[in-house]
């Protein structure tokens, strides 16, 4: 049961980010790095590419908010603004609350486990939790 | 107008009146004895679908044959104008019908294009649950004909191995049951029921019945699981509301969600499911209706020769 990664996981970034796919190609060869890097080291992974689609595709990134740049002589040298995770994990967050909060609860097909609690339920919601504590002693106790 | 022009005119326009009748039906016993909690979903869901599933039944079964027997071959006759209306209703309440459906599959998937990404699960043999790294507290099933199971990243963390293994067996029994299919018929339900706030109310009922039957579904009578759902259940309850509170779009009319009733449910011991009576009893007079209404078609016909000519 143990969770195993995603094939072709950066298909899912490309879509969700909005990404051309050079984009996302410069994307995860910055993460794959340790450090900032240049268009012309990039360029040095990348020799097909020209050196200035990399710079103008890398300032297309900077521009969009993921990545940071720093000078580094006469050139910048780029560097992700968060690690492929967290950028995962924003877009996701950010598209979910974008759709749910769109789509009224008549305009899904949806089941969800719990859609809302009210603030008045967390009194509710702690005298649940001591009728779960309470039976939880009782079978733990009926095991003995 | 010829003859076939004039029975497509007379089978919308019977369905439209039929679907009315029903519908006012409906929403009576709803007032007066719907509104009780013991009620199944497969009864509610009954119920919402009556007044479009009783009209096409009695249109293809009743007016369908009984204009087909005693309509005048060759004979030309012009519609008045309560038969243009309506077929015109009719015609419009099956629109808005296909488009509240269209609308909400394309939402379901749009959802599940988002969800995509991320890690697979395996929640029980062949079965894979989407794992999102989302900051939402989200255990779902998304989609109505493959539908599709997601819970974030946030639930798991909250959740001992047991409860998360609980939460998703809850949501295998939406799938088992096909609860997604049966959501999708109730919100593209074509009828003059889905204009007015019944509707969302049945449908709202409809849902907490579906949520109650998953989870004795899902615990069974083993005490363990029964725990172990009711306590996952109160943890994801916890991170909806320290995520953002109510979020009264996604709200149901109904206590927001019965978690408290839920949760008490599966700390009782389990009870033996009382069975579906009105889908029975239907399932019945459908089968019985051709065969009633043989006697009947003159009547019928001479019935649809007015509304044909009312008006005119």
């Amino acid at each position: 049961m143990a969770p195993r990664p995603a094939s072709a996981a950066s298909g899912p970034l490309r879509s969700r980010a909005g990404l051309g796919p050079l984009e996302t190609r410069l994307l995860e060869l910055l993460w794959e790095r340790a450090g900032p890097a240049t268009a012309g080291d990039l360029q040095r992974e990348c020799p097909a590419l020209a050196y200035t689609t990399i710079m103008t595709t890398l300032d297309r990134l900077y521009r969009k908010r993921l990545l940071l740049r720093e000078r580094s002589g006469r050139a910048f040298a780029y560097r992700p603004r968060c690690t492929r995770d967290e950028l995962v994990s924003e877009l996701v967050s950010g598209h979910l609350t974008q759709l749910l909060g769109a789509s009224s609860e008549s305009a899904v097909v949806l089941s969800t486990l719990v859609r809302a609690v009210r603030d008045t339920d967390a009194a509710l919601l702690d005298e649940l939790d001591e009728l779960v504590r309470a039976e939880r002693s009782r079978l733990a106790e009926r095991r003995k | 107008m010829s003859a076939a022009a004039l029975l497509g005119l007379v089978l919308l326009a019977t369905f439209a009146l039929l679907s009315l009748v029903l519908s006012a039906i409906t929403a009576l016993w709803w007032r007066t004895a719907g509104h009780n909690r013991a009620v199944r979903s497969v009864d509610l869901l009954t119920l919402r679908l009556l007044p479009a599933a009783g009209a096409l039944l009695l249109v293809l079964a009743v007016v369908l044959p009984a204009f087909m027997r005693y309509e005048p071959q060759g004979e030309r006759e012009a519609a008045g104008p309560l038969l243009w209306a309506l077929a015109l209703f009719a015609t419009a309440g099956l629109a808005h019908g296909i488009w509240r459906g269209a609308r909400a599959c394309s939402a379901a998937r749009a959802l599940l294009a988002r969800c995509r990404a991320g890690t697979a699960y395996e929640a029980s043999a062949g079965r894979w649950v989407q794992l999102l790294a989302a900051r939402e507290p989200l255990v779902a099933v998304i989609g109505a004909w493959r539908p599709r199971i997601v819970a974030s990243e946030s639930v798991r963390a909250a959740c001992s191995a047991e409860e998360f293994r609980a939460v998703l067996a809850h949501e295998l029994a939406h799938c088992a049951t096909r609860d997604n299919l049966k959501l999708l018929l109730l919100l593209s339900a074509p009828d003059a029921l889905a204009w007015t706030p019944l509707a969302t109310s049945v449908t709202a009922h409809w849902r907490a019945a579906a949520e109650r039957e998953a989870d004795q579904r899902a615990a069974g009578s083993d005490p363990g699981r029964r725990l172990a759902l009711a306590a996952g259940l109160l943890k994801v309850a916890r991170l909806v509301q320290d995520h953002g509170g109510p979020r009264p779009e996604l709200g149901m009319p109904v206590a927001s969600d019965d978690v408290a009733g839920r949760v008490r449910g599966l700390l009782a011991p389990p009870r033996q499911p009382r069975h579906a009576r009105v889908p029975l009893a239907l399932a019945l007079g459908t089968l019985l209706l051709p065969l009633l209404a043989l006697p009947c078609y003159p009547l019928v016909h001479e019935l649809i020769e007015r509304l044909v000519g009312l008006g005119r």
